[in-house]
Parts: structure tokens; sequence; C-alpha cells
């Protein structure tokens, strides 16, 4: 009997073992975000199921909010398990890049296909000799206005912050005013750090020294104190969605918006997008900038299949799935390569008007604390909104210019130590 | 004369239920109506917000039919459910040891179970994460019926600890004189007297387990085994993009059948109270 | 009435404890406490240890820290946003904290009336605790939208000019707070529902016939008696709402201007968004002291009052 039972306890352990074992290694997990656009994700799911049927593997997508994705990968990182690749956005890469592997031959193999990178796929994913991430797609946020009433108020859609402010002084008479977020979300952050950048003034140089406290500091801040006076005070409140309200309400004549707006004027309020055009996002005195959200994957450490997550990777970026990928998210996922000539005859583009500007956004585009050297300091610059509240305390006269730069340098100096 | 003072506060307390009424129903009243709206009429400015025009049940089906709602739904439940037995069991008998039995350490240890409901969940989660990977327990439910009883049971057993010592030592010792253990006593004295606390505690460690985000957030990245909470945000907040149509929808149906429940159980409860007192 | 050597607690031997019965008291002590315990310490003793010790180093995520003392605690004392947390995560716990224990001591003394002693009652009360905070706050967030709100709405359909719900200091704050007062109602509602139902009738037939009103039953009966349980819900009420993150987190991240931010926000700020765990974890443990010093007072209050 007793025999029996060791017996027993012996092929279930057996068993056990062997089926745990069995899907560790069958298994290749990956962790992105739930895209806005649903059918990029069923491609996704159907290519990871390609895949998996052609390497017998078992790819496994989690998906989850974007709000919440920072919690998870932090999650993950400080525990050294979870998924084999991960979605890296902006400066994650640089932040964790102590639990990812490099990815240089991938990335050569990619460059081979589609020629090179924007410089700005670098800032987030190059860290001193090795590619961490893959860089997969951005999502460019031109201006996004009604041709209806910038016709209605005379003014022409502006290719310059001076020509913005213009049409925002005219467009608030006629009860449409522009919306650029003044508040605690990433669209607030990302326009205000263009706007500074185009003035020629840099937060942080790229020794990682601060210095915000600058003449093209304090002009583009007065200009964002006069702008505010043709804006809503709503814009202190914005979440990110803020902004695509103010369009989509009908009210709004003018914002800097990722094509979610437009893709949800298009679904949903005919009437409103057929009044919508595109233009690049204004420059300045010193030059045009665009800063938003870059989407890259990184293999981990802890992955027990690195060389299958990078096969798959190559997978996801091999020409007719990386195509079909765009098509799928109905041109939402815009590559950042710079040339783009391999996807500018996909259908996707048929939706939105003005495609030339949006494809051209890629040229001026950096991370938002460009130059700064990207890492956890970048990081927490970004997510406390240092700059964002710099301005609104200028805007609403809370602070001074002079009292607001010093209050913003003072935060700054705290994060970058110098 | 004390008939009118009667009608008067009878009015009174019509008048004040009735604000607390709206108080506490506008929001569901607004959910409601925004479940029941096309995402043009929802988004149109001009139109009076506090009424649906064009009802439509899609956002109902939607959350049905194209996302995973009743499989969180069901998750949520078994978390819930698993939970809030163990953690009532397990404070109960914390408190009557704490309230009743005077021994070594009680109490620093009462105070030492209250320390720790101190800690938030927001410090602890992130190396709480490593325990649950190590225990080989992520990315199942059981990563959650091993952790919401942390919090569950703080609260539950201080609440309990002050309600039985307020009982009446007598009736408890009479049965221990009739030679009835420590255990007996608890169960079939103690226990029937406390049954508004209980209750109360039982509320309490449901709706905790109900609504938990962050652990269910950390612990499990499958679909499939998500959470109400999480699964529902994931799914329906897409970037930029509320889904609020859906969203509410999901709200909506994640209070209303738990409260009903729980309405009828405090009913059940309640008047067992009313016909078995034993005071 | 017995007489007192005669009460069940004489008849069991008193205050007489033999060795063997104080050890015997001390098992069952100890057997009745162990599953609590067990799962307690089991689960949370390591990671609190360790997120106590993650104040003191410059820990990021993933990477191992060096002990730094006090650097983090110094790095929030000179930073001007620390101290506005500080004064927002009290402002938001004193005044929502108050307002639930009083708006929610009224709706229990209403639903203890026989009118409303029903389930129906009962179950609408408990609706904005049982809904899962995830939900509720977007529901409120489209409720105080500055575009699409209904409250506006209302406001400018009486002639009244919008409120900025949560576009200013002031009353994002009054916004936080009200939620806050919302959701926690029922909480107090109920469980001081439960503390009534537990008052003996009798208690107040012997009042009434020694001619006392509402009032003064209300003053000198339920109040005292209440006492426990109101102490106890109240000091919950306050660990809870002084930790709390979903509420500022979904209505506005801290903003506008970080009027709005509270202990938890910032702590995820530092923490997991910026990945410095050290800062981050310094930052929820300040609560800590706060919640100590809170329960200090409550609980000496329980003690003396009913013990």
């Amino acid at each position: 009997m007793r025999r029996l039972v060791l017996l027993l306890t012996i092929v279930i352990f057996l068993i056990s073992s062997i089926s745990v074992l069995a899907q560790q290694s069958k298994e290749l997990t990956i962790l992105t975000w739930a895209h806005f656009v649903r059918s990029s994700d069923e491609f996704l799911k159907q290519l990871a199921q390609e895949f998996g049927k052609k390497y017998g593997v078992n790819v496994r997508i989690d998906m989850v909010s974007l709000n919440d994705m920072a919690s998870k990968l932090a999650a993950e990182m400080e525990s050294g398990a979870g998924h084999d690749i991960v979605l890296l956005m902006n400066y994650s890469t640089a932040l964790y890049k102590d639990h990812l592997i490099p990815l240089n031959d991938v990335i050569k193999e990619i460059e081979k296909i589609y020629g090179p990178y924007q410089p700005a796929a670098q800032e987030a994913s190059k860290i001193g000799e090795n590619w961490y991430s893959v860089p997969c797609y951005y999502t460019p946020a031109p201006g996004v206005y009604r041709k209806d009433y910038f016709k209605e108020a005379g003014v022409k859609p502006p290719d310059t912050f001076e020509e913005l402010l213009e049409a925002a002084k005219k467009l608030h008479e006629t009860g449409h005013p522009v919306g650029l977020p003044i508040s605690h979300c990433g669209d607030s952050n990302d326009w205000l750090f263009q706007l500074l950048a185009s003035f020629g003034a840099h937060p942080v140089d790229e020794n990682g020294n601060v210095t915000i406290d600058s003449p093209e500091t304090r002009e583009a801040i007065e200009y964002v104190k006069e702008l505010f006076k043709y804006m809503s005070t709503d814009v202190l409140s914005w979440d990110g969605a803020g902004n695509n309200r103010w369009i989509l309400s009908g009210v709004g004549s003018y914002i800097i918006n990722s094509l979610s707006v437009v893709v949800a004027a298009r679904n949903n309020f005919p009437e409103i997008f057929e009044n919508l055009g595109l233009i690049l996002p204004p420059a300045g005195p010193k030059g045009r900038y665009s800063t938003t959200s870059l989407y890259t994957y990184g293999v981990t450490e802890w992955s027990k299949n690195k060389e299958l997550a990078k096969k798959f990777l190559l997978f996801l970026l091999d020409k007719e799935n990386f195509r079909g990928w765009v098509e799928a998210s109905g041109g939402y996922n815009m590559p950042l390569f710079k040339d783009l000539t391999i996807f500018k005859d996909l259908k996707c583009w048929e939706n939105y008007p003005d495609i030339e500007a949006v494809f051209k956004v890629g040229d001026y585009y950096h991370l938002p604390l460009w130059p700064a050297p990207p890492g956890g300091a970048a990081q927490l610059t970004y997510d406390s909104y240092i700059i964002p509240d710099m301005f609104a305390y200028a805007a609403t006269g809370k602070m001074t210019t002079d009292e607001a730069i010093k209050w913003a340098e003072n935060q700054l100096k705290k994060i970058w130590g110098k | 004369m004390r008939k009118r003072k009667k009608r008067v506060l009878t009015v009174i307390n019509i008048i004040l239920m009735i604000i607390v009424l709206i108080f506490i129903l506008y929001p569901f009243y607004s959910m409601a109506l925004s479940s029941l709206k096309t995402t043009k009429e929802l988004y149109n400015i001009h139109v009076n917000p506090l009424w649906v025009f064009k009802p439509t049940l899609e956002n109902y089906v939607y959350l049905f039919t194209q996302t995973n709602y009743l499989r969180w739904y069901l998750n949520s439940a078994i978390v819930a459910l698993t939970t809030t037995p163990i953690s009532i069991l397990v404070s109960i008998l914390a408190a009557y040891a704490l309230a009743r039995l005077e021994f070594f350490g009680s109490k620093t240890l009462g105070i030492g179970i209250f320390i720790v409901y101190l800690i938030p969940q927001t410090l602890l989660f992130i190396p709480l994460a490593r325990v649950i990977n190590s225990m080989g327990v992520s990315n199942t439910l059981w990563s959650l019926i091993l952790t919401y009883p942390t919090f569950q049971i703080p609260f539950s057993t201080w609440l309990l600890m002050g309600y039985f010592r307020g009982l009446p030592k007598e009736i408890e010792d009479a049965a221990r004189v009739d030679g009835a253990s420590r255990l007996k006593t608890l169960w079939t004295i103690v226990v029937p007297m406390s049954l508004p606390a209980i209750v109360t505690v039982t509320l309490f460690c449901f709706t905790l387990s109900w609504g938990e985000l962050i652990y269910a957030l950390t612990f499990i990245s499958d679909s499939l085994k998500q959470t109400l909470s999480v699964g529902t945000t994931t799914e329906l907040i897409r970037g930029d993009m509320f889904f609020w149509g859906p969203l509410m929808a999901g709200g909506l149906l994640a209070a209303i059948p738990v409260v009903l429940a729980f309405s009828f159980l405090v009913d059940y409860y309640i008047s067992g109270l009313a016909a078995g007192s034993i005071k | 009435m017995r007489a007192d050597g005669e009460t069940p607690s004489a008849l069991l031997g008193g205050s007489r404890k033999t060795m063997k019965s104080r050890i015997r008291n001390n098992l069952v002590g100890y057997s009745f406490l162990f599953p609590a315990l067990a799962i307690i310490l089991g689960m949370i003793a390591i990671p609190l240890v360790m997120s106590i010790y993650l104040c003191f180093t410059d820990a990021r995520i993933g990477k191992p820290g060096h002990f730094v003392g006090l650097e983090n605690f110094k790095f929030l004392f000179q930073n001007d946003v620390f101290w506005t947390t500080l004064y927002n995560s009290i402002l938001f716990t004193v005044v929502s904290v108050a307002l639930k224990l009083v708006i929610g001591l009224g709706v229990a003394l209403l639903l203890y009336q026989p009118m409303f002693s029903n389930r129906w009652f009962r179950a609408i009360i408990l609706l904005p605790w049982v809904i899962p905070s995830a939900f509720s706050i977007l529901g409120w967030l489209w409720i105080l939208d500055p575009l699409y709100g209904s409250l506006n709405w209302i406001l400018t359909h009486l002639g009244f000019s919008k409120v900025p719900w949560l576009s200013s200091p002031f009353w994002a704050r009054f916004s936080v707070i009200l939620v806050n007062t919302w959701r926690g109602v029922p909480f107090f509602a109920i469980g001081l529902l439960g503390g009534l139902v537990g008052i003996p009738k009798d208690v107040y037939e012997a009042a009434e016939i020694d001619g006392a009103g509402a009032f003064k039953k209300f003053w000198s009966i339920t109040l005292p008696l209440l006492k426990p349980p109101l102490l106890v819900i109240t000091l919950f009420s306050v660990v809870m709402t002084i930790s709390d993150f979903s509420i500022v987190y979904i209505l506005t991240r801290g903003g506008p201007m970080n009027s709005t931010q509270v202990f938890a926000t910032l702590a995820y700020q530092y923490g997991l968004s910026g990945g410095q765990l050290g800062l981050g974890a310094a930052v929820s443990l300040f609560m800590f002291p706060f919640l100590l010093f809170s329960a200090i007072i409550l609980l000496r209050i329980i003690s003396k009052e009913v013990y």
C-alpha cells in the first residue's frame, strides 16, 4: 500500500513537472496596451496565432489599459518575472534597460527592409551602443482643425505659433476657441514641450543640466499667457480625452492631437468629420517640433524564449505583416522610418484628410524632453507635470513668469540633481 | 397635540429621506441614462442630459458580446465569495480571542493586526508581486484569494472585537459553567448575538474584494482571468477614447445585483435577530 | 440579581488562575488568533519590511538601491509639492470623514425609523459603496465634465454660471471631497445602523417612562452606546480616506497645479511612473505616522469610554 502511494506521488510529480516545464518552454507571452483601434489588436492576435503555428508555440497577448501600463511594467520589472516581450513607451526602455536584452541584430534586419529609423527612434531605444527595444510605431499629433470655423473667422490654418495666436483671437470672438490643455495629462506635456523646443528653450540639456531659466523660456511663457486669454479655462482640467471632446462636441476649432479624434469623428460625427483638416504642428521662432508617444517592444532578460521572442519581433516587422498591422490600425500606427514610401499605398490613408501632413510629422519628432538624456529623471519630470504646472501658474496669474520659472527650476533641480 | 408632533416629524423624515435619495441616486441616474444613450446623443451638448431621447440597448449588447464582461463578473464573484467567508471566520475567532481571552501578548497582537491595516496597498503591491511570483500563483485567482484577506481581516477583527466586548459577559459565563468549551460558546451564543456586527463586516469584506483594483491589476495579466474593474476599464478605456455607454452599463450591472442580493440577506439576518433574540 | 460571589464568573474560579489554566488559556487564545496571524504575517510581513526598508534607499524599479538614510525624506521636506500634498491629504480626510460621519449617522437614524426599515431603502443607500470605485468615479467624471456634465447644465438652466468643478483649485478640492463623501456615507450609515439595531428597545422604553424626549434619548442613550462602532468605523474611514488613490487619479490626476495631489497619487507618480521606488515608498510611508496618531487617539477614546 505504501509503495503504491509512493509510486503514485512520483508519477503525479513527474506529470505535473513535465506539464509545467512543457508550459514554460512552449509559451511566448507579450504585454501590450489595449489599442484604441480594436482591429489593430485583432490583427496582432492573428499574427500571434500564425507565428505560434509556425513555430509550435502558444503565443499569448495580454493587454492592459494605457493608464495602467506603468504599474504593470513596474511590478514585473521589480519582481523579475512576467512577460517575454513588453511594450515600452518613450522613456521606459532607458528606465528598464538593465532588464532588457540587446536587440542590435533585430534592428539591423529591420533597417535592411525599411531603411533607417528617424532619429527619435534612437532617442528612445538606443542606450549607449546597443538597442534595447524595437520601435514599432508612433502616434503623430498634427494640428486638427475645423475648416469651416476657420473660414468663418477669416483666418488660415496656422503654420506657426504666431499664426495660432492670431487665429485664436478671432476664433474666440466667433465662439469657437482653440483648445490646448494646460493640465495634468500627457497631451499637456506633449504640446508644451514642443512649444518650448520651438522657441529654443530646453528645460534640461543633453548633459542633464537644468537650463530652464532662459529668455527663450520666458518668451514661451508669455506666449501661453497671451494664448490662455483666448481659451476656455476648462483646459486647466483636461485629461487626455479633454481635447478630443472639445472638437467632438462641435465647440472647438483647433487642437493638437493624435488621429484618434479623426477616427472618432469619422465613426460617430460625420458632420464634424467632413469639416476636419490636418496640418503640421505649429513652428516657433527656432523650429518645428513634435512630441508624442512612441511604441516600442523589448525582450525581457528573464524570458525563457529569448531567441523565439526576437523571431517574433522580426515576424511582426516583416514587410507584409507590418503593412497589414498599420492597415488594420486604420493608419493610427504610424511607422517611424525616414522613408515611408513602402506604406503610402495602403488603403487606410483614404480615411484621412491631408494625410501628407501627417506623414511629415515624423521629420520633426523627438521625445518630449529632448535633448535631455532619457531615463528615470526624464520620466519623472514628464510624470510630475512640472512643465504644465509652470505654464498653469503663469497663465492663471498665480505666479509671475519669473516665479513660475524659478519654481520649475527648483523642481527640476531636485530631480536632475544639477 | 402628540399626533401633530408625530405628523410633523414624519413629514420632516420624508423630506430628509428624499434629499438623501437624490444625493445617493443622482450618479446612478446619470450612469443609467449614459448606458442607454447612443454615442451621438451622449456627445451632443445641446440636448438635455437629464433624459434619454433615443434609448438603445446597444451598449449592453456590446458589453456582453464584444467583451469578456460576464467572465470578469464571474471571476470577481469567485474571489469575493471565497475570501469573504474565510476572512469572516478568521476574524470571528481572532476577535473573540482578543476580546475575551486574556493571554500573553494579546494586546500587542491586537494592535499589530491593526497596524498592518495602516499600510497602504500602493506601498505593498510591488514587493507583494514578488512574493506572489515566488509562490507560483501569479496570473491566477489564487493570488487574490491569498492577498485580499490581508485587508479584510484587520477591520473585521477590530469591529467584531469592539462588539464582542460590549456583550454582557454573564450569558457566556453561564454557558461555560454548563460545560461548554470556548469554541462552543462562541458559535452558539456569541455569534447569534452579534449578527448586526457580522452582517456589517460581511458587507465590508465583500465590497472591498468586489471593488479592489491594484492587486488585481498587478497580479493577473490574462484577460480571461481578470476581475471586473480591471477587465472592464482595460477593455473600454483605450488610449484617450472612453466607451462611456458600455462603461456605465458595466458599472450599473456591477452594483445593482449585488446590492439586491445583499439587502435580501440583511433582511434575513435582521428578521432572525428580531425573532430569536436572546436579549 | 445574584449576589456577587455567585455570579458565573465567580463560579468559574474568578480571578484565581492556576498555572495550568493560564497555559490553557494562552493556547486557546493563540489557536483562535492563529489563522489571522498566519494570513497577515504570511502575506504581508515580508512585503511590509521590504517597503519600510525601501524608504531609506535610493532603489529604482528593478535596481536594488543603496542605503541613503533620510535622503528621500529630505527631498520631500524641501519640496513644496510635498507640503501641498500633505495639506490636501489632511484637508480631504478631515472634511470628508466629518461629513461622512454626520450624514451617515443621519441616514442611519432615518433607516432606523419603521417607515424606512425595509430592504429597498437599505439597498439603495448601499449602492455608492457597493459599486466598484473604478465605475462610480468615472460616472462622476462625466457629471463634472466641463462640456457635458449634467451639473453645469442644470446650473446654467437655473440661471447660474458654470462651476469649474475640476479646473479651479478650490472646486477641484470640493469635487474630490464630494465624491469621497458620496462613496463613504453608506459605510457609516449601514455600520451605524447595525449599532442602532443592537441597542435593546427596553433601554429606550425605560427612558421614556422617565419622561425623556427624543433628543435626550438620542444624546444620553443612542450616542454613548454607538460610540464603540462609531469610533472603529471612523478610524477605518480615516485610514481609507487618507490612503485613497482612485478618486484623485481618475478625476484630476493631482491637478490643477497639484491642488488635489494626495499621498497615494504622489507616491504613484514618484515610485511607479518615475521608477524611484525608494522615494515613492517614503511618500507612502509618510501616511503612517498620521494614521498611527489618529489611531492612538481614537483607540484611547474607545477604551476609556466603554471598558
